[in-house]
């Protein structure tokens, strides 16, 4: 069947899409340049000073250094490094999709009351010794901390299944849950002693110092789950932008999309705060950034979330550590403030195709 | 040449019945068959239900195509306003529905030629947010035709439009229709658009079938009181076609 009840055309607008396409790909493995140099920096920092040539010979050449320089290296720094990354990627990627299947840009595990649910679940085990499931006492926060914030992220997915549920009122249920957990945080603040109260507030301040190669590898696992299933989906995810209808009359099925999606992002979202703590910023920004550099082609999207989420916690975990020497700060604090200004630079300059 | 008949038809949301006995004669490929009614009547529960996007009694029966119903293409009212996507990369995503991340030469090339024919090549690299009403409505169009469906269903495609685009779609659409063997149906609120341009016509009132047929057979001046309340004539235009002309509404 012909379309076209005009002559052939040339692909003049074809030219100038794999030219645009190009760009976008250019700019995204720019982004990964630039995380790979954050990932080595934030190595080389730290407070014992070492000379990059030292970080570099413990890294491609371990048995050429002191045992005490590759164990701060191997086993401090690098962990690290690369909890920041997987951290920092999940969080953005959890983001960016509920953001896409709720269509709306305040959509993040931090304003949809994961990071809330997590925290109280962190405190309970912090302030009362309560296991939500009973396990060493080690894993205890972390486990807590996970399963409540589980528990909002099914709340979600299970209200979104609902007969006559909206995406707004997901988005309100969400908000609904970030006061309902910080409510009872506070509560259990009030009664915590002061030392339980030092270790919740801490907590809630995000933290990577706990960063362990079992939890690097846990997020970064869910991560190489879960990234490919939504790659699939690619073009589907990004027709759920042009609303539901225009998404069903491409042959989706909007409602099995965006629980499959939903499922996939809780996971994404409750691991990482389980480890490493209340990260509220990145999860809400790396998407934006990501939208406004290469828009919401899911294909160029989805990378992008990734890559900006990783950057943007990598380079906050420098800046965590150069503000006071010797000292490493709470990075869920400094987060917002590495990338606010940034954030605000391409609000500013890129007004027209922001959401 | 695809054809397409529907029996018994009918749609539920829940408990709710939106839409009850629809029957059809065969509708064509190559013809155009307007889908008229008042507001809320149950127009584009009849489109979602032949796109088997609503559930509900009755069948639509398809012959004459090897494909089944994923060659029937609804087309809704509006496309995203907000999506973050140029015009050219919303024509593509319909396109590619289905298929891999690669994106051929021949997918640039159908979609150069889409956005030629409904002649807004010029917004091709602009993004969906900047556009007007109207300028998102062909952009629907141009999505619903690089799918290249055999039966386009068409939900109120030129209620945006200007009286000169309106004009311009409609008699692009019927031209297509006869070139390429498509079944086009159109959702319409303006009964002199389906005099023009429409081989067939349905009426939908209250969720039923209140007529169906040859358009003029169907708009006639007994349908208008009857379902639209209208005290209307249908005179020739000077150019011998039949036209509307309302004198007052029935209170």
């Amino acid at each position: 069947m012909t379309l076209a009840l005009v002559q052939p055309v040339e692909a003049a607008g074809g030219g100038r899409y794999r030219a645009l396409a190009y760009r976008r790909i250019v700019l995204i493995l720019c982004l990964v340049g630039a995380l790979f140099l954050s990932i080595a920096v934030d190595m080389a920092l730290g407070p014992a000073n070492y000379a990059l040539s030292d970080v570099l010979k413990a890294l491609f050449n371990a048995a050429s250094v002191d045992d005490q320089l590759r164990v701060v290296i191997w086993d401090i720094r690098m962990p690290i490094a690369l909890m920041a990354v997987t951290v920092g990627a999940s969080l953005s990627v959890a983001g960016a999709q509920m953001q896409t299947i709720l269509a709306n840009p305040l959509a993040s595990p931090f304003t949809l009351g994961i990071s809330a649910a997590a925290s109280f679940g962190a405190a309970l085990g912090l302030v009362g010794g309560v296991a939500i499931f009973p396990v060493a006492v080690h894993y205890m926060v972390p486990i807590n901390a996970f399963l409540m914030a589980m528990i909002a992220a099914l709340f979600i997915h299970f209200a979104s299944t609902m007969r006559g549920v909206t995406v707004e009122t997901i988005v309100l249920l969400g908000i609904a849950l970030v006061f309902t957990f910080n409510a009872l945080l506070s509560l259990l603040e009030y009664l915590a002693s002061e030392q339980a109260l030092a270790a919740v507030v801490f907590w809630t301040m995000g933290s990577l110092t706990k960063a362990t190669w079992v939890k690097v590898g846990v997020t970064g696992a869910i991560l190489v789950f879960a990234v490919p299933l939504f790659a699939r989906r690619a073009w589907a995810l990004t027709a759920l932008r042009l609303g539901d209808d225009k998404a069903a009359s491409f042959g989706i099925n909007v409602r099995g999309l965006r629980l499959e999606t939903m499922m996939l992002v809780s996971l994404l979202a409750a691991i990482p705060v389980s480890f490493v703590g209340t990260i509220g910023f990145v999860g809400l920004v790396g998407p934006h950034i990501a939208r406004m550099l290469v828009g919401e082609d899911q294909r160029f999207f989805l990378p992008a979330s990734l890559v900006c989420g990783a950057l943007l916690l990598s380079a906050t975990s420098v800046v965590s550590k150069t503000i006071i020497p010797g000292a490493i700060l709470p990075i869920g604090v400094i987060t917002a403030l590495v990338g606010v200004p940034f954030f605000f630079v391409l609000i500013f300059s890129n007004r027209r195709r922001s959401w | 040449m695809v054809s397409l008949a529907l029996k018994g038809l009918g749609a539920k949301y829940g408990k709710h019945v939106a839409l009850s006995g629809v029957d059809t004669d065969v509708l064509v490929g190559g013809a155009i068959t307007a889908v008229i009614g008042p507001n809320a009547a149950g127009k584009s529960t009849l489109f979602k239900r032949i796109a088997g996007l609503t559930s509900g009694p009755g069948t639509v029966y398809l012959s004459d195509t090897d494909k089944g119903p994923e060659t029937i293409c609804y087309m809704p009212q509006d496309t995203g306003a907000n999506a973050v996507l140029t015009v050219y990369e919303s024509v593509l995503l319909a396109a590619k529905q289905g298929s891999g991340w690669k994106v051929h030469d021949r997918d640039l090339t159908d979609i150069d030629q889409v956005l030629r024919a409904l002649r807004i090549d010029d917004l091709a690299f602009r993004g969906l947010g900047e556009l007007s009403g109207g300028q998102r409505q062909l952009v629907s169009i141009a999505q619903a035709l690089v799918r290249k469906p055999e039966i386009l269903l068409m939900d109120e495609p030129t209620s945006a439009l200007d009286l000169f685009r309106q004009i311009e779609v409609l008699g692009f659409m019927k031209a297509l229709a006869v070139r390429s063997g498509m079944a086009v149906l159109i959702a319409l609120h303006d009964l002199n658009h389906a005099l023009r341009y429409c081989d067939n016509t349905i009426v939908i009132a209250d969720g039923k079938m209140a007529a169906s047929g040859p358009t003029a057979d169907v708009i006639t001046q007994a349908m208008l009181r009857d379902i639209y309340r209208v005290e209307a004539r249908l005179e020739a235009c000077s150019q011998g076609k039949p036209l509307v002309i309302v004198d007052s509404s029935i209170v």
